[in-house]
């Protein structure tokens, strides 16, 4: 088996934006994006429903131009779109043959590799494989051309349960092997922990929070305690819910300082991914983020 | 996290890096999503022109045209394989090109092929360089296999000449003019396949598109490509009309005329003449002429390298906006 494992940069950069915008006619769909993606990262890029996901990476896959500012990734990108197409009267087998033929660089061992792992008939036109089948063989295509980042739109989407967790588990392997960056966008945010490391998080057409995921999730911090306008420590408050007596807040704390440390009657709680995406969500619907 | 359960994959090659994507790979590509299509038209044209080159052979060899079946002969099977030349053209654009762009889109197949190691512009140019070089090498071999099947059929009819060469079917068959045809089509079906991205809608405006466009150059423009020669002739009684033509040139329009040659109105004060012979001399007493304008037949080829030209431009300025229309859209 080939094992030709990258060395990997932890600190290079895999994808950049820069203030990056496109608008289709009047309407933005992407607005003033900026981040720099490390490399060898599992990215995850989260937003609700037309908020701009496939748009920032069909830019980002060089699919589409921008209309403002920058986009690039280093090397090599492999982009699946949400449809996961194939040509229809291709069979598996011939899929392949097209990554190998229009790849300047195609590992067929870990392409067929994956279609065994997933069971999928070499042989059989494609039009004739499930939806999920289907999506194996645009995965395999993109694995088998061996890119430096790898962007999937909604990988997930028409999977059931128990492929989406070895999917997800296989792409991680794929990544420790290869060292290679991915950058995977969804709405169902439940399925992205263990998996991502990263957050990318988009509401309306504008990045509103980007970064390591611990770190992103370290720096905030749920408190529950008696009913109260304020929260028990310091902090931007991104989320604050009152019912009856209690109250919640989820709490942003100051960057460089030592966690506080709260008694009495307030219980302190770690956040949880979907937690946090929620709250951010949330709080943009409300027009409440200042 | 789940253990990888490898199949054998020590015998597979290993991983394969070069510095492009190569016109063998395009080909690779092409020939597999466009096989089915390519072989049923090169079927259809290699066999008709294979049964033309064998009846023009035939001909020439035994010097007649050969009764098939009591009521056929070579003329008229050759008279049906001229047809054959007309569809071509219609056939490239509604079946080759017109699917070409759109079926991806519809397909979001767009998306995998662009999304490999090649851009939308090399994938296009490829496709447009294959199947446009086979487009050519049919169009032009179907072409020269019809001439030469009419040139045999003029060649063993003695009383007239079933093939003019300015009219429509031996004026067309002429290879160039096939190219020219040929490569109209692909070009506007390709056209109408990059702007509307739907595979139906731009089939059907490609069929219409072609035939309006020919139509109306072989309709209108063709007989005035250059200005036509205008011989002036007293009225004869004499029906000479049926063998006008058969030395090769092209009536494009005839009428009456006066002692000076100006066109004029059909003269009524003979429109009551009883004969033939008084009808004449009635004429030959008002002055009244008969005039023709004609293309000499020595025009014939500059004529039919002219209609490849107005096809080959159009073609060139579709083509044109085809690729500037992929480059700016781009992808999704």
């Amino acid at each position: 088996m080939i094992t030709a494992v990258e060395p990997v940069d932890r600190t290079a950069i895999a994808v950049r934006a820069q203030a990056l915008g496109k608008r289709y006619r009047n309407k933005w769909a992407l607005r003033e994006c900026t981040f720099d993606l490390p490399a060898g990262r599992v990215a995850a890029l989260v937003g609700a429903n037309g908020a701009g996901k496939t748009t920032l990476m069909t830019v980002l896959a060089g699919l589409l131009d921008a209309d403002e500012g920058s986009a690039g990734a280093t090397g090599r990108v492999a982009f699946v779109s949400q449809e996961k197409p194939v040509y229809r009267h291709f069979s598996a087998a011939d899929m392949l043959r097209l990554g190998a033929h229009l790849n300047v660089v195609w590992d067929e061992a870990r392409a067929r590799r994956w279609l065994a792992r997933f069971e999928i008939p070499l042989d059989k036109a494609c039009g004739k494989l499930s939806g999920g089948q289907q999506a194996q063989v645009a995965f395999a295509l993109a694995i088998g051309s061996r890119p430096s980042v790898l962007m999937l739109d909604e990988p997930l989407a028409n999977l059931d349960p128990l492929a989406r967790r070895e999917v997800t588990a296989e792409l991680l392997s794929e990544v420790d092997e290869t060292g290679m960056t991915v950058l995977l966008s969804t709405h169902v945010v439940a399925e992205l922990a263990g998996v991502a490391d990263y957050l990318l998080l988009l509401a309306h057409g504008r990045l509103l929070a980007g970064g390591d995921l611990d770190e992103l999730l370290g720096r905030h911090v749920s408190y529950t305690g008696p009913r109260s306008d304020v929260p028990p420590a310091l902090g931007d408050v991104v989320e604050a819910r009152h019912t009856g007596n209690q109250s919640t807040f989820l709490v942003e704390l100051p960057e460089g300082q030592p966690r506080p440390v709260v008694a009495g009657q307030w219980t302190e709680r770690p956040l949880t991914l979907e937690d946090y995406v929620l709250a951010q969500l949330e709080a943009t619907r409300k027009g409440a983020r200042a | 996290m789940t253990t990888i359960t490898t199949t054998d994959v020590t015998t597979a090659a290993p991983v394969a890096t070069r510095t492009r994507v190569g016109w063998g790979d395009l080909l690779w590509l092409t020939w597999r999503q466009h096989r089915w299509t390519i072989l049923g038209t090169a079927v259809v044209v290699v066999g008709a022109a294979a049964v033309a080159l064998g009846i023009a052979w035939h001909t020439d060899a035994t010097g007649e045209k050969h009764d098939l079946l009591g009521r056929w002969s070579y003329l008229d099977v050759s008279q049906m394989l001229t047809l054959t030349p007309m569809a071509l053209g219609a056939v490239i654009a509604v079946f080759w090109t017109a699917p070409l762009l759109s079926r991806e889109y519809e397909q979001r197949t767009h998306l995998v092929v662009w999304s490999q190691d090649l851009t939308p512009i090399r994938w296009l140019v490829g496709k447009v360089v294959l199947l446009g070089a086979i487009t050519v090498v049919l169009a032009a071999g179907l072409g020269t296999a019809l001439i030469k099947l009419m040139n045999s059929m003029n060649a063993v009819t003695t009383d007239y000449v079933p093939f003019r060469p300015f009219e429509g079917a031996a004026f067309e068959a002429a290879p160039q003019v096939q190219v020219g045809y040929a490569v109209f089509g692909f070009a506007l079906g390709l056209a109408f396949s990059a702007i509307t991205r739907r595979t139906v809608l731009s089939m059907g405006l490609a069929l219409g598109g072609f035939f309006l466009v020919r139509a109306f150059v072989a309709g209108f423009w063709r007989p005035y490509f250059q200005e036509p020669l205008r011989k002036v002739e007293p009225y004869d009684e004499s029906p000479l009309y049926w063998s006008a033509g058969n030395d090769g040139s092209w009536t494009v329009n005839s009428g009456y005329a006066d002692a000076a040659g100006n066109e004029i109105d059909f003269p009524q004060v003979c429109g009551g003449t009883q004969s033939n012979t008084e009808y004449a001399k009635c004429m030959a007493d008002n002055g009244v002429q008969t005039f023709s304008d004609y293309h000499p037949a020595d025009r014939l080829v500059s004529f039919q390298w002219f209609e490849f030209g107005v096809f080959a431009l159009l073609a060139a300025g579709l083509f044109a906006l085809t690729f500037v229309w992929v480059r700016r859209s781009r992808g999704v």
